[in-house]
């Protein structure tokens, strides 16, 4: 009797190793994750926590270097790069830019992205989209030079690629003008 | 009292052996009961320090969450996009060209013999620097005059590698051509010609006053006489 009390021991010993302490730190699946398992979980998520504490310290730097930034230039410069391209308000402006020296504009031409030209309409990958407008004007040349630099210093971004003038006219000519405008791709 | 039985007091198997084993499993027993027993408190110590980490899980889980919902995504999303419009326009407006500059420069370059009709510039690089290639088409008197015009665009140093070609004596007896040359872009740059003048603040949809522009045009007026 004596000689099997401790071999019950031994035993009851190895049994709550194996079906007990075992099972409890190594886990016995995803379902019934083991103490190992849960403090490797939990180191992550300190680790996230802490890098999330860190983030927002700096989205609150961030929320105050946006404040800084006030409405109106906010508006100026989504009026530099737009959300879209936006073709009926840009032709628009042109022409009430046009109005402003007397002119008119005529034969309007835009590569929107819908459209079949999508060469010139085209989100690149650099994360804005460019359109090539044409259009044309019939001015003396002062006048026009006097348009071109109201449509340069305007806050919608610009740039004339090319420009034709026909001079049939001494007294005023033919323009075609070739520009580039660009929108911020979503 | 059977005689024959001898009463004797010597143990017919030595004491010392039953006792010592006795000894020996008294301690093995305590030995392995310690050892049991630990094993019941670690086991039982096991089953309380999984619960309490489960808990600490939860909770860092739901602190994490909170966290995330901290984080006002829509804000985060507005200040990317703002971040994004600053940087592309800084880099478009580094590269956008005042196409009145270069009218400018040529109408000053030009002389009264020469009509300039067409005007196309691309931008481009070449090992690295930005390079703006102009091509125009234009209408001299006579060949004298295109030979003093060629002269003049020489002069200009912002004007690189200037190239006459496509020479047509035209109907009216006059020559056409075609010019193409690299022009410098720091003369084109919008932001040379921004720094060059007082701005207001323009807007392309607001009724600005001209006044910016008037003073730039009237010194091509003066300077300039030869415009197409």
């Amino acid at each position: 009797m004596s000689k099997i009390v401790p071999i019950i021991f031994l035993v009851g010993s190895g049994l709550l190793f194996f079906f007990v302490i075992d099972p409890i730190y190594n886990g016995t699946g995803a379902d019934n994750l083991g103490i190992k398992a849960i403090r490797e979980e939990k180191a992550a998520y300190d680790d996230v926590l802490t890098r999330a504490r860190d983030l927002q310290a700096k989205r609150d730097e961030l929320r105050t270097r946006y404040n800084s930034i006030t409405t109106i230039d906010k508006a100026r410069l989504e009026q530099l790069l737009p959300d879209t391209l936006d073709n009926v308000k840009l032709v628009l402006d042109i022409d009430r830019i046009a109005a402003r020296q007397g002119l008119k504009i005529k034969n309007i031409a835009v590569n929107d992205t819908a459209g079949a030209d999508k060469k010139s309409a085209v989100p690149d990958e650099k994360g804005f989209g460019s359109a090539t407008i044409t259009f044309g004007i019939t001015a003396p040349y002062d006048v026009f030079l006097n348009f071109l630099n109201d449509l340069e210093d305007g806050l919608r971004l610009i740039d004339v690629t090319t420009l034709s003038i026909n001079s049939k006219d001494p007294k005023a000519y033919d323009y075609t003008v070739s520009f580039k405008t660009y929108w911020l791709k979503k | 009292m059977d005689p024959r039985q001898q009463a004797t007091f010597i143990p017919k198997r030595p004491v010392t052996s039953i006792s010592s084993e006795r000894a020996t499993m008294g301690f093995f027993s305590l030995v392995t009961l310690i050892i049991f027993i630990c094993m019941g408190l670690a086991a039982g110590g096991m089953y309380f320090w999984r619960i309490t980490l489960q808990k600490q899980l939860e909770s860092s889980s739901s602190d994490l969450v909170e966290q995330e919902k901290a984080f006002d995504k829509a804000f985060i999303a507005a200040a990317v996009r703002l971040n994004n419009r600053i940087e592309i326009s800084k880099s478009l407006l580094n590269k956008h060209l005042a196409v009145t500059s270069l009218l400018d420069a040529i109408g000053k370059n030009t002389l009264q013999s020469v009509q300039f009709s067409d005007l196309a510039f691309t931008t481009s690089q070449l090992g690295g620097i930005s390079v703006v290639k102009v091509t125009m088409k234009g209408v001299a008197r006579d060949y004298t005059a295109l030979a003093a015009q060629s002269g003049e665009i020489a002069k200009v140093v912002a004007f690189k590698d200037p190239v006459f070609s496509d020479f047509t004596l035209t109907q009216e007896g006059r020559v056409s051509f075609g010019l193409t040359m690299n022009v410098d872009t720091s003369l084109l740059e919008y932001r040379n010609k921004s720094l060059g003048k007082q701005q207001t603040t323009p807007s392309l949809d607001t009724n600005r006053p001209a006044t910016t522009t008037a003073q730039s045009v009237s010194t091509t007026t003066a300077a300039n006489t030869q415009r197409p």
